[in-house]
């Protein structure tokens, strides 16, 4: 299933992709980090949402991660 | 001291004949005025509240100039720049924030950082006087906070007021402090002048505490009779500290009566220009 | 016309205070947080390494020491730049901005001339907590002697700092929290400002003026360019609400015929209540139908799940507002 960026509060809807944390084929338990970002504010982890298996990064390090994007798949347990 | 009184007293009558809109009299609180202000000498920026008449008078504030804001005048009636004597705050314990502040910023640019806060008791119950007393704590600013202590917030008894004394409080916030009676200039003089070298010394706040008498209402608009009862304010008026301090220099020696003559004859004089000047 | 990618609001307002930290000693920062962390925003990020934790002042978590003693630094000399960190927080600072901080000018008799500024995150939009999407602007407008300046980019932001720390009285700058880290905004026309404290005309047009400011302007521009061609809106952006350049205001009535004023706070005894009574007042004449404002209804900020209903001043209410008054 398709996971998305998510809002990263006061208004804040953008992220600099830091490093991904779970690579493709890793398996995570919802609140693992799965990718480190970085916002306007500051450094920040975006962790799993529910437990699963990371099939798909959508983004490259590097690249610019806008809120309700779809960031990564995830194939449930 | 003696100038004090008669300049209060004349503020009094010209305030009765409708000259001057409203008075804060200082009536009681001449020992503590006086006393703290020879202490911390002319250096010092004062941050008063708004009845240091006598502090004003020493710092070379002209009574003509001390009446025109209670005329209508003006907000502040001297230059507070050139006397370090800044004008009077009549928002309860709003210039304590200011004084601290400016000590700050004084020491910041490397000035004279030494200021002295004036706050009445009935002030201190405001929260910008715990949060200056506190800011001066945490910043270590020379501040010397001088609470004169009336016993009365307008109608509210001190004892009403808190359950500590302002000086035990002060120690709350990390303040050194004092409370001494302040009927008498010269017991006053040493406290403020113990205070003044503390803060000189350590580079850090102190809190003077001294308990006055208030002989005449809150001001000129005030009337204490209605909460007051007569044995206080007849106890009061028998502790009247200008009557006690020169009694004492007369008993002394240390003036004569032609000196009391001097003044005497100098006040009148200087009554006679206010009443030409506001009458 | 399509967005415009800039820098953000933070990121101007922080170049703009590092200049005038490096120009002028005098200057210098307090506010909770501002320091060590930069700031809830990070508005003052990186500051206090360059400058020092003397002139970038990590304050007690106090409003009315924020402000009180920063007029206390204003006497000795400095001027201070302080940060509220939530408009909703503004309240227990506001006895020393209006009962001293606009007074001791006049108190001093022009002895002491406090340029001190008193920057004000601000407004909603982005599931704040209670206190934290409010907008007090209009409070500080009715005091004499406090100017209030509410940019809505990070250009006039600048401009406004710029001429505030130099004005010799106290001025507050409304910073909308939602536009510090947004880098997508509408077009609007470059042309720049009469003065420090003119209005701005960001967008020409002939059929309705809308007088906005702060971060509800961008809205407004995005529903004029969407209206273009059918309906001709000239947007001003008034960017000071206190005092107000109504010359702007009435110049662009006079050729429009029509007047909208939009913004964020509540309506009621609102900045736009004085804008419509001046025109009422000076430019009746020139007027095709009556004024109307948009804004909320007077009521408490809402939980976050309701802010939507409560700003009832997005793109789709000013398009549906502007076809009314011009059908």
């Amino acid at each position: 299933m398709d996971m998305h960026v998510p809002g990263f509060g006061h208004g804040l809807d953008e992220a600099l992709l830091i490093e991904w944390a779970a690579g493709v084929g890793d398996r995570v338990e919802r609140g693992d980090v799965v990718a480190v970002v970085e916002t306007d504010k500051a450094s920040t982890e975006i962790v799993a949402e529910r437990d699963g298996r990371v099939t798909t990064h959508a983004a490259a390090v590097g690249t610019i991660l806008r809120s309700g994007d779809v960031l990564y798949q995830l194939a449930a347990d | 001291m003696l100038v004090a009184r008669a300049v209060d007293e004349e503020a009094h009558r010209l305030q009765k004949q409708g000259a001057l809109d409203l008075w804060p009299s200082c009536q009681g609180q001449e020992a503590a005025q006086v006393g703290s202000a020879l202490a911390v000498g002319p250096a010092p920026a004062v941050f008063p509240s708004y009845r240091e008449h006598a502090v004003a008078l020493l710092r070379g504030v002209a009574p003509d100039e001390l009446f025109a804001q209670w005329a209508g005048r003006t907000f502040c009636g001297w230059d507070p720049r050139r006397l370090r004597f800044f004008p009077y705050t009549l928002v309860l314990a709003a210039q304590t924030l200011h004084g601290v502040g400016y000590s700050i910023g004084q020491r910041l640019q490397g000035l004279e950082d030494f200021v002295v806060v004036y706050v009445g008791d009935g002030a201190t119950s405001e929260g910008d006087m715990s949060e200056a007393m506190n800011l001066a704590a945490v910043e270590s600013a020379s501040v010397l906070f001088v609470c004169q202590n009336n016993g009365w917030a307008i109608s509210k008894p001190a004892e009403e007021q808190m359950r500590t004394s302002v000086a035990v409080r002060a120690r709350g916030f990390g303040i050194e402090s004092v409370r001494v009676a302040g009927q008498d200039p010269e017991t006053v003089f040493s406290a403020c002048s113990r205070a003044a070298a503390h803060i000189r010394e350590e580079r850090a706040p102190y809190l003077v505490e001294i308990q006055v008498g208030r002989i005449q209402g809150h001001t000129t608009s005030d009337a204490q009779e209605v909460y007051r009862s007569r044995d206080d304010l007849t106890k009061t008026r028998a502790a009247d500290p200008v009557i006690a301090y020169a009694a004492r220099l007369s008993d002394l020696g240390v003036v004569d009566a032609a000196w009391l003559d001097a003044v005497d004859t100098e006040v009148r004089e200087l009554c006679e220009r206010l009443q030409k000047e506001y009458a | 016309m399509s967005p415009v990618r800039s820098a953000g609001l933070a990121e101007s307002i922080n170049a703009t205070l590092a200049d005038l930290l490096e120009q002028d000693p005098r200057l210098l920062l307090l506010g909770e947080d501002i320091g060590r962390l930069g700031g809830v925003f990070r508005v003052t990020r990186g500051l206090r390494e360059r400058f020092g934790e003397d002139r970038v002042r990590d304050s007690l978590l106090a409003e009315s020491t924020i402000v009180g003693q920063a007029v206390g630094m204003a006497m000795s000399g400095l001027v201070p730049v302080c940060e509220i960190q939530f408009d909703g927080f503004t309240y227990p600072a506001v006895n020393q901005l209006v009962t001293q901080a606009a007074r001791i000018g006049g108190r001093w008799n022009g002895q002491v001339s406090p340029s001190l500024v008193v920057r004000i995150p601000t407004g909603g939009g982005f599931r704040g907590v209670e206190h934290h999407s409010e907008s007090n602007e209009a409070l500080f407008a009715r005091y004499p002697n406090i100017s209030v300046a509410c940019p809505s980019t990070g250009e006039d932001a600048e401009q406004i700092l710029r001429y505030a720390v130099t004005l010799g009285s106290p001025v507050v700058m409304y910073e909308p929290i939602r536009l510090y880290w947004q880098r997508n905004l509408p077009a609007r026309d470059p042309g720049p400002a009469r003065t420090p404290t003119a209005a701005r005309i960001v967008r020409r047009g002939t059929d309705l003026t809308i007088a906005t400011f702060g971060a509800v302007t961008h809205e407004v521009l995005e529903a004029a360019h969407a209206l273009s061609p059918d309906v001709d809106v000239e947007v001003v952006d008034l960017r000071w609400v206190a005092p107000l350049d109504m010359d702007t205001v009435l110049e662009s009535v006079a050729r429009t015929g029509r007047l909208l004023i939009v913004h964020e706070a509540s309506k009621d005894v609102g900045i736009g209540a004085e804008i419509a009574a001046s025109v009422a007042e000076h430019g009746f004449g020139s007027l095709r139908g009556p004024v109307r404002r948009l804004a909320p209804d007077r009521r408490v900020y809402p939980p976050a799940d309701f802010e939507k209903d409560y700003l009832t001043v997005g793109v789709q209410e000013i398009k549906d507002e502007v076809l009314v008054m011009t059908e």
